[in-house]
């Protein structure tokens, strides 16, 4: 509409006006094609781009929040280091820089790069160093002069000392002549991060919603394509791929919606997809049946996803198998000692009296055996090692008594596959931290689950569920 | 050009006036500046009773000679330091033939007491007063130099004005050194010193020490909220419109101070500020709030979005497992109705400059959209709602243990979880979200993660990360139940 007049005042402007606005178009191609590699973040792209600038801060800090495979970190990169013209940037993943000080060094380092510069190192010791280093790390002869810092997996930041989190939002407060602008990059929402009462500062949130169904269909459709598996039926894969993702992506979708997961999978089960068609035993035009044929597979992998199982010609198969590395005793004391931690003690004489009793239990008995109802939840319970031994031999006979030495490099290896543990441990429940060195004395909790041992116990072949009965009252 | 032209001519914008658009674009850029820019003096309302005290205070300092503290108190956003700097510069040019000196330190950043006094060494340093070169490391010595650099100013008659941001912070420090040193060179005659503490609690004085306290003039000025919505929208008007000067940029900023004056004069936008004036009274809130609003983009691509939108949710409710052509093609036309709106919005012209078809004044719409932005409701639903159905399902799961479990000890685990999700699988006849443990462990994982489940223990394990979780742990779930069945409608 008004372009004839405007461009002819433009071209007797100067110079300066038309790199301007070479500048301008360069930028807005670049964002254009942000916009179009990630296409339903144009709200999300557009706001960003608007509170980023080489000149002015935000009143705020920002947060941008959504959960993993998002493209939080990649929107956020791409708009700092290529769009927005900003000279003095850095960017910090808080898993690698675990601690204020190394932080606060990677900063330096990164801001001292900035300009073509050689990057220089230097010691940074706290904040109050921090802030006096770096004004003369970044150099100004402009007014260009925001600096603008990351931090991804922003919510470690809450670990770390404690003021370093709002010491982050008022650092452009305290500094005189530099304007700092933070960008904290997180899955928690912002009321997580709240422990000091109100923040210093609050913050501008943009999320990131998760991808429904037909965007993340459609997302890998568009940007990935599997790697050719032969030459020769490159056609017939392009026209089968879409089909595929559509179909798996559907099955996989209830249970997991993160992108790089599901693209993974995807990519793992794609050859096991095509191998009949191209043996020809499926017709490739007769999807329906393709995919009949690939679904008990399919079935395998949505019970397997996260273990993470390679796929051995075709079927698949796990990766270790602690079955077969135990030997028999060991797997004898296993057993002994998931036993000894779920069955509590009130019931040790009835099950596993070697001698057998001729007196008939008295009702009384009787009522109590099933007293003892199960520990709320199947807890294990702690035991003592010499408890522990006295099931194992009353379960195993005589064929399992062996010197001490046997049993205890046994219980060892054990401990350090973190089926059992020892109660000297930190936060038993949690963490299966073995220390070196447990003594007679100590107590130790097994901390397999009934599944495992009784795949354990079929391959010896051993009856555990007598010994469990006696837990579950009929 | 003016100044303004020079400085943010490189900067690329959407909005865009058709017959002069550079200079609109510094309209905006000119007001998002100035709301956090350090060189301005902010303008003051209703603020008036606190700055006559605080120079009243700080006045005999000047000009008789007479060591004095104060602290100013009040909660987040109530403009204290703007009545310091307000006050600071009165003083300045009042009694422009005396000098004196303004310390800053903060509490955050210096709360331990050798901190401050490098702190202070430095900054005095940087103002011309003798001190050594190289700056000593213990506290002792510190004193020692400050002591001899304090009482050559008081020879000048220049006084050292203190200011202590986060005052609470500094008492929270062992024995309160640096605060005792401060306090206690008002009542030594041979420096003429004064300290104002800033803090926002109001308690900060009950955290001083005895010795502390004795020494502290107790002399508090209170700051509170603006009372009504209209003082609010007088100090939101202030900041958006552009003083007018004699430049000949004049018709430009006219037309951007009388839409600014119209905007004020909506029903709607008046109903708005005063709404979101219940939820809060923080003027920096505000100030996000202008920010995200001026950078908005216009209102017409929004409408568009909206229906592209609707379709995409329609045609998720009618994804199956053997999907038909359909449901492809409006997939598709979703990343393609992106691709081209976006290359609508920047269509180019032979000569490199681009146009846009939509207005760049502020509206009430872009208001209402920031308001949206910067209020935090929507997170704990967004979170729920980006969830899996597996891991919603376990938070279900977990929900109805807890409510049957009310009597009784409220003890959950994974365990427990994974049976009753399992139970319920049964009951609802789904069979194909009946999976391994493993899988499920992962989506548990994934929810304590999120701190959806936290693990029942000692404080400090929220938020530790890293560690593996066991089936056995006691879970405690963070989230309302009613957050959880809305999630669960909005979803269905």
């Amino acid at each position: 509409m008004a372009t004839p007049s405007s461009s002819q005042t433009r071209t007797t402007t100067t110079m300066d006006n038309d790199t301007n606005n070479n500048k301008i178009s360069k930028q807005r191609q670049l964002l254009h094609d942000l916009i179009i590699h990630y296409p339903t973040r144009q709200d999300q792209i557009h706001l960003l781009f608007s509170l980023i600038s080489p000149t002015r801060t935000p009143p705020s800090p920002i947060m941008v929040t959504g959960h993993t495979s998002t493209g939080k970190t990649m929107v956020v990169k791409s708009l700092i280091y290529d769009i927005a013209n900003v000279r003095f940037h850095a960017y910090i993943d808080c898993i690698i820089f675990s601690t204020q000080k190394d932080i606060l060094e990677e900063i330096l380092f990164q801001l001292s790069g900035s300009d073509g510069r050689v990057k220089t190192r230097q010691r940074c010791s706290s904040l109050v160093d921090f802030i006096h280093k770096l004004p003369s790390t970044v150099n100004y002869s402009n007014e260009e002069n925001t600096i603008h810092l990351i931090f991804d997996k922003a919510e470690r930041l809450r670990n770390m000392e404690s003021h370093f989190l709002p010491s982050l939002f008022c650092l452009s407060d305290v500094l005189e002549t530099v304007k700092v602008n933070c960008i904290f990059i997180s899955e928690l929402p912002p009321e997580k991060f709240r422990f000091y009462g109100p923040l210093p500062k609050e913050l501008i949130t943009i999320c990131f919603p998760n991808f429904s169904l037909p965007e993340a269909i459609a997302i890998i459709r568009k940007f990935y394509k599997p790697s050719p598996t032969s030459l020769a039926h490159t056609e017939m894969e392009e026209r089968l791929w879409p089909l595929f993702v559509e179909a798996t992506a559907s099955v996989i979708f209830p249970s997991c919606r993160e992108l790089r997961e599901i693209i993974h999978i995807l990519q793992d089960v794609w050859p096991v997809y095509l191998e009949p068609a191209i043996s020809g035993r499926v017709k490739d035009k007769e999807q329906s049946a393709l995919f009949l044929a690939f679904k008990p597979q399919l079935v395998k992998v949505l019970n397997n996803f996260s273990t993470r199982d390679t796929l051995v010609e075709g079927t698949l198969v796990a990766q270790t198998d602690p079955l077969q590395t135990l030997p028999l005793d060991g797997k004898f004391i296993l057993i002994a000692s998931y036993l000894a931690s779920h069955v509590p003690p009130t019931l040790d004489k009835t099950l596993y009296s070697i001698e057998q009793s001729k007196k008939k239990s008295s009702k009384k008995e009787k009522s109590t055996r099933f007293s003892n109802k199960k520990q709320e939840g199947g807890v294990p319970s702690f035991f003592s090692i010499e408890r522990m031994l006295a099931i194992l031999y009353s379960i195993g006979g005589k064929n399992l008594m062996m010197d001490s030495s046997r049993h205890n490099s046994l219980i060892s290896s054990l401990i350090s596959l973190n089926l059992i543990s020892t109660s000297r441990s930190k936060n038993v429940n949690g963490i299966n931290e073995p220390l070196v060195g447990w003594g007679w004395s100590s107590k130790l909790i097994c901390q397999a689950d009934y599944g495992f041992i009784n795949q354990v116990a079929k391959s010896i072949p051993f009856y555990i569920d007598k010994y469990l009965a006696l837990l579950y009252p009929p | 050009s003016s100044g303004i032209n020079a400085e943010y001519g490189g900067e690329m914008d959407y909005n865009h006036f058709s017959t002069t658009p550079e200079t609109l674009l510094q309209c905006r850029t000119y007001v998002l500046s100035q709301l956090n820019s350090k060189h301005t003096l902010p303008p003051l309302v209703s603020l008036e009773t606190q700055k006559e005290k605080l120079l009243s205070i700080l006045q005999p300092l000047v000009s008789h000679s007479e060591s004095t503290s104060t602290l100013l108190v009040g909660q987040r956003g109530t403009g204290k330091k703007a009545v310091l700097k307000c006050t600071l510069k009165e003083l300045q040019e009042r009694f422009y033939l005396r000098r004196f000196f303004v310390v800053r330190i903060n509490g955050l950043f210096h709360c331990r007491g050798v901190d401050g006094m490098c702190e202070i060494v430095r900054q005095l340093q940087s103002l011309s007063l003798p001190l050594p070169q190289k700056i000593p490391a213990s506290f002792q010595e510190l004193s020692a130099c400050l002591k001899d650099a304090l009482q050559f100013a008081k020879i000048e008659t220049s006084p050292v004005i203190f200011v202590l941001e986060e005052f609470d912070l500094f008492a929270l420090e062992k024995q309160q050194y640096l605060l005792y040193f401060l306090l206690d060179l008002i009542q030594q005659p041979e420096y003429l010193v004064a300290i104002v503490g800033i803090s926002c609690r109001f308690d900060a004085v009950e955290l001083l020490e005895k010795r502390v306290r004795s020494r502290f003039s107790e002399t508090q000025i209170l700051f509170t909220y603006v009372d009504t919505p209209l003082d609010m929208l007088t100090i939101l008007k202030n900041m958006m419109l552009i003083p007018t000067n004699s430049h000949n940029t004049t018709d430009v900023i006219e037309c951007w101070n009388n839409n600014v004056n119209t905007l004020f004069e909506n029903e709607n936008f008046i109903h708005l500020i005063s709404t979101y004036f219940n939820i809060s009274r923080d003027l920096r809130e505000y100030k996000n709030l202008i920010t995200v609003a001026l950078s908005k983009v216009g209102g017409s691509a929004k409408k568009k979005r909206n229906k592209v939108h609707e379709a995409g949710s329609s045609s998720q409710r009618s994804t199956s497992l053997h999907s038909n052509n359909d449901t492809i093609g409006i997939v598709d036309r979703i990343i393609n109705s992106t691709v081209e709106e976006s290359t609508q919005n920047t269509q180019s012209t032979p000569t490199g400059f681009h146009t846009l078809s939509r207005v760049s004044l502020p509206t009430f719409e872009d208001f209402e959209f920031a308001r949206n932005t910067v209020l935090e409701e929507d997170h704990t639903f967004q979170l729920l709602n980006s969830l899996s159905v597996l891991e919603l399902g376990l938070v279900v799961a977990c929900k109805r243990l807890l409510e049957r479990q009310r009597q009784a000890n409220l003890f959950v685990n994974f365990k427990l979880i994974y049976e009753e999700f399992i139970n319920s699988m049964d009951i609802a006849g789904t069979k194909h979200l009946k999976l391994d443990k493993s899988v499920c462990m992962k989506a548990f994982e994934h929810l304590v993660f999120l701190e959806i489940f936290l693990p029942v223990g000692s404080v400090k394990s929220i938020g530790s990360v890293g560690r593996p979780t066991s089936e056995y742990q006691a879970i405690n779930i963070s989230l309302d139940f009613n957050d959880i069945e809305v999630a669960v409608k909005k979803r269905s």
